[in-house]
């Protein structure tokens, strides 16, 4: 599976695309983490909706609003995950 | 009377909308007051502003209507004084309120301008944009980035099935160019609208541009 970084968060990572294997969310994201060298994890907050990014690295914790589309949808829109593309975005939102 | 014989070959299939289109712009705050002075050189004669707030010391690096003198004083009222000064045979309409989901219009609205500063109040612009069937030109800015697209009630996804899942962060630091560039890329993409020319637009597509590493990319919806 093709992963995609946009905006702010490939510069966090270090990388502007990847490949991994596809498997369920906690599986990406646990090889992403072993690609890019930084232990990096996804969370959907049910009781808002919210997903976000938790970025580990030296010791230190950052967390970051992220959306997240899997082949152009965004994947709280979506029934389950497909092979394909994961886009991990990271917008901004200021006026 | 505005002389915009400098680019009035380059909107001739559109100057009868620059007379007649009803261009709500919602916050005239960073992106709003550069939408809004765009909007006005460019010569469109009929703008509706929404801004609740005072103008603020921070506001005076990027909120380009505004001066020292303006400090404490209400955003849509100086707003509108200053693009009479540009041109004074336009119509502007403004209300110091904050709008929400239940505000109607008294006349048709051909484009809405999302300039505010949070997610919520830009899912709510969505939602009027989506109940009314008017495009919306998105855009939002933080620290050297920025991100606009094009929602088009029947064309495009709405705004909430791109970003839902996104929460914004309070109090950002903004470099001034990047709202700029932001502001301006909308006020493009309201004239290709205008002009029906959907491929060149930021429909189904997002561009998200950082100016600090220079990158422009646009992403397919």
């Amino acid at each position: 599976m093709k992963i995609n970084f946009v905006g702010g968060i490939r510069y966090l990572i270090g990388k502007k695309e990847l490949e991994v294997d596809f498997g369920t969310l906690d599986d990406i994201f646990n090889s992403i983490s072993t690609k890019i060298g930084k232990k990096i994890e996804f969370i959907l907050e049910k009781e808002t909706n919210k997903t976000f990014i938790i970025l580990k690295e030296n010791g230190k914790e950052m967390r970051f609003s992220v959306v997240i589309h899997n082949n152009g949808e965004n994947i709280l829109k979506k029934e389950k995950l497909e092979d394909g593309e994961l886009s991990i975005i990271m917008p901004v939102g200021g006026g | 009377m505005l002389d915009i014989s400098r680019h009035i070959n380059l909107v001739k299939n559109i100057l009868d909308k620059l007379n007649y289109s009803r261009i709500l712009v919602v916050g005239a705050g960073g992106l709003g007051t550069v939408v809004l002075e765009n909007l006005v050189r460019l010569g469109f004669k009929n703008i509706i502003i929404y801004d609740y707030k005072e103008i603020d010391p921070p506001d005076l690096n990027r909120q380009i209507l505004y001066d020292s003198e303006d400090i404490g004083k209400i955003k849509v009222s100086i707003s509108k004084e200053k693009l009479l000064n540009i041109n004074p045979l336009c119509n502007i309409e403004v209300f110091n309120e904050q709008i929400n989901k239940n505000t109607n219009f008294d006349q048709e609205i051909d484009l809405i301008f999302d300039c505010v500063d949070n997610i919520e109040t830009k899912f709510i612009l969505d939602e009027i944009a989506q109940k009314f069937k008017i495009p919306l030109i998105h855009a939002a800015v933080e620290e050297f980035r920025g991100q606009i697209t094009v929602i088009y009630p029947g064309k495009t996804k709405t705004l909430r099935d791109i970003f839902l899942g996104y929460t914004s962060r309070q109090c950002i630091q903004v470099l001034p160019p990047s709202v700029f560039i932001a502001a301006s890329l909308q006020v493009s993409e309201a004239i290709k609208i205008l002009s029906n020319d959907f491929e060149n637009s930021l429909i189904n597509k997002i561009l998200f541009f950082d100016i600090l590493h220079n990158e422009f990319e646009i992403i397919n919806l």
